[in-house]
């Protein structure tokens, strides 16, 4: 009854934090959508070399973080995990859960930084695009109750994305609200070095203009937020859910002449299917 | 095949875009090369972004002209469509008994440009008006603004692109020859293809491309192609909030209307520019120049502390008068100057060429009409 019930949490956590982070503030990180999904606690097909869940929904988010321009975007999902050992998701990245214990996980993964496109916002008119980056690094997750916390570090590899170091760090309580509903609350903060932070929130002098003034941003905290995701079970493999991110730039990054908007919010709908 | 159009507008800076606005709303077919990624990258995004009210420049310029007349169209075109601006008025202020004379010229000049609202403002109204101020006395200049730059040139964009106006960014201008069938213009565009364009009318609006693009138009004889001189003007920003409501200007020196206090829609205070006169196209901001620039502030804001300075941006003015000389005047050459139809070249659209965007496009249509 135990295990069910973790796995209970554990599935929340599965379909709740993957969508929790599909709108993520500018689009410009994986890492935040990390799902929770965990089959450590939780598997439904102990048989079943695969477990995977697809899906498709959209999100509406800022244009990059800091903007106060809004786009909505399509958003895949896809979560697959083979033999409880190593998985390719849009939202986790592709690694290998190296390290599997009762209660966490963790192993070395790469991710996708998605960049920044300069083009289509008149703040970053002139401003260079930022590539997307290839990451790698190493995550941590654990489950204690209904609790989940979860971490990483890792590093951008990519000539013309960013080459910088990011950590994370995400708490969050899951709960059923009814047989078909459930809910997940959740924290999180980022810490960016400085070559991530140059890389998204400075102003090199040559780039400044009479609307964006030369600026050299610093490492240290570059966020931290919370956000809340709704999961409804609308049959056994079918699911809907909606998030909310909200997430407050900081520190050296929140200065920056890019940055409109210190108060970043994110919203998503995403329909699943767990096969 | 050359595929023909109307018009050919090069450089999509404020007054490119303008331009671009007026023959298109005028049913003139309409391509804009911008070489650069985006609009508004070059003179037009480094700016103080003021709109100005017409006091300084010569009568009978084109300046004097095109700012005056740019004033009430450019107000009024903003109220129209909602660009963000705000008139908050100016001080031209004399800090010393000895420079209060330099005011009166000032005011004499704006006077005969047609600027009748500019008054003397003395010593006690200026503390009730900008208590920060040390001032002896000043000009008060009302109808002096700010405005959002890029809103505005987004917004000639937009409205020429509803005429059916085209922008083609990362689009270099080559060389032009006058032919039979009106200019045909070479362009290099984005993976160095070279196409080849056809037109009635080619306006050279290149900004400080705009001696390079004239050097590429065949038939076009070096003699109406003014000498370049590039003046650098720093900015830098005041930390914390503005202590003023108006800008702030010293009396102006021979290059420049002096290191000056603007304020963004934003109310960020910034200080410049200055100038330096360079060789090539450099927008380095030089956080040394601090000191000079606290030197010059104290003069009417003793207020300002030590470490109170963050390095802005820089802009470069067009010049075409060398350093020492008298301010010069905007070119605008038509067909009746240099003789080649269809041909306008602007040169040295320095301040106040954001104010007089909408006059100076109007003048050039003017010019290509008459033809």
């Amino acid at each position: 009854m135990k295990l069910l019930s973790a796995a209970f949490v554990g599935l929340i956590f599965v379909l709740g934090s993957t969508v929790a982070g599909a709108a993520d503030v500018g689009g410009t990180s994986m890492e935040s959508q990390l799902s929770g999904a965990n089959d450590v606690l939780f598997d439904p097909t102990p048989n079943d070399d695969w477990r995977i869940i697809a899906g498709a929904g959209f999100g509406y988010s800022p244009d990059y973080p800091g903007s106060d321009d809004f786009t909505s975007n399509p958003l895949p999902l896809l979560d697959a995990e083979w033999r409880r050992t190593y998985f390719i998701s849009t939202q986790r990245g592709v690694g290998l859960n190296y390290f599997r214990k009762r209660n966490w996980r963790a192993g070395p993964r790469f991710t996708l930084d998605q960049g920044r496109d300069s083009s289509g916002n008149k703040a970053l008119i002139g401003m260079p695009d930022i590539d997307a980056s290839i990451e790698l690094g190493i995550f941590f997750e654990s489950f204690s109750g209904p609790w989940r916390f979860k971490g990483d570090i890792r590093r951008g590899l990519s000539n013309g994305g960013h080459q910088g170091i990011v950590a994370s760090f995400d708490a969050a309580i899951g709960s059923g609200l009814s047989e078909s509903t459930n809910l997940i609350a959740g924290t999180f903060f980022h810490y960016a070095d400085a070559a991530f932070s140059q890389k998204y929130f400075s102003v090199r002098s040559t780039e400044s203009t009479a609307t964006r003034s030369a600026y050299t941003a610093g490492a240290g905290l570059k966020d931290y937020g919370a956000y809340l995701t709704f999961v409804q079970n609308i049959s056994d493999p079918v699911f809907v859910s909606a998030s909310g991110r909200f997430t407050r730039l900081v520190g050296s990054a929140a200065e920056s002449p890019l940055v409109h908007a210190n108060f970043q919010t994110a919203l998503s709908f995403i329909i699943g299917y767990r096969f | 095949m050359t595929e023909q159009v109307d018009t050919i507008v090069i450089g999509a800076g404020a007054v490119g875009l303008a331009i671009a606005r007026e023959f298109s709303r005028n049913g003139h077919e309409v391509i804009i090369l911008e070489s650069a990624d985006a609009i508004g990258t070059g003179i037009s995004a480094r700016s103080s972004e003021v709109i100005h009210a017409g006091i300084y420049y010569q009568s009978g310029s084109l300046k004097a002209e095109l700012c005056v007349a740019g004033k009430v169209a450019l107000y009024k075109y903003c109220e129209s469509r909602n660009i963000p601006h705000r008139r908050t008025g100016k001080l031209i202020v004399a800090t010393t008994p000895e420079e209060a004379p330099q005011l009166e010229p000032l005011l004499q000049q704006a006077h005969a440009n047609g600027v009748t609202d500019v008054s003397y403002v003395d010593g006690s109204r200026i503390a009730d008006m900008e208590p920060a101020l040390r001032a002896e006395k000043a000009l008060l200049s009302p109808t002096t603004g700010i405005i959002d730059s890029h809103s505005l040139m987004h917004s000639f964009l937009g409205e020429a692109e509803d005429h059916g106006a085209r922008v083609a960014l990362r689009s270099k201008f080559r060389k032009a020859e006058a032919g039979p069938n009106g200019i045909s213009v070479e362009i290099e565009i984005e993976g160095g293809e070279h196409i080849k364009l056809a037109c009635r009318h080619l306006i050279n609006a290149a900004g400080h491309g705009a001696h390079e693009v004239a050097g590429g138009i065949d038939g076009l004889s070096p003699d109406f192609i003014p000498e370049r001189y590039l003046a650098k003007g720093t900015y830098f920003l005041l930390k914390g909030p503005s202590p003023f409501r108006r800008l702030i200007y010293p009396v102006p020196n021979s290059a420049g209307l002096g290191i000056h206090l603007t304020i963004d829609l934003g109310g960020q205070a910034r200080f410049g520019p200055d100038v330096e006169w360079i060789e090539r196209e450099d927008y380095e901001t030089n956080a040394g120049r601090a000191h000079q620039f606290r030197e010059s502030i104290r003069e009417y804001y003793p207020g300002l502390g030590d470490d109170a300075l963050l390095p802005g941006y820089a802009g470069i003015r067009p010049k075409i008068i060398a350093p020492g000389q008298p301010p010069g005047d905007f070119v605008i050459q038509g067909p009746d100057a240099h003789g080649l139809d269809g041909l306008v070249n602007l040169f040295g659209i320095e301040s106040p060429g954001l104010t007089s965007a909408l006059a100076i496009a109007a003048k050039v249509y003017s010019r290509l009409r008459a033809e």
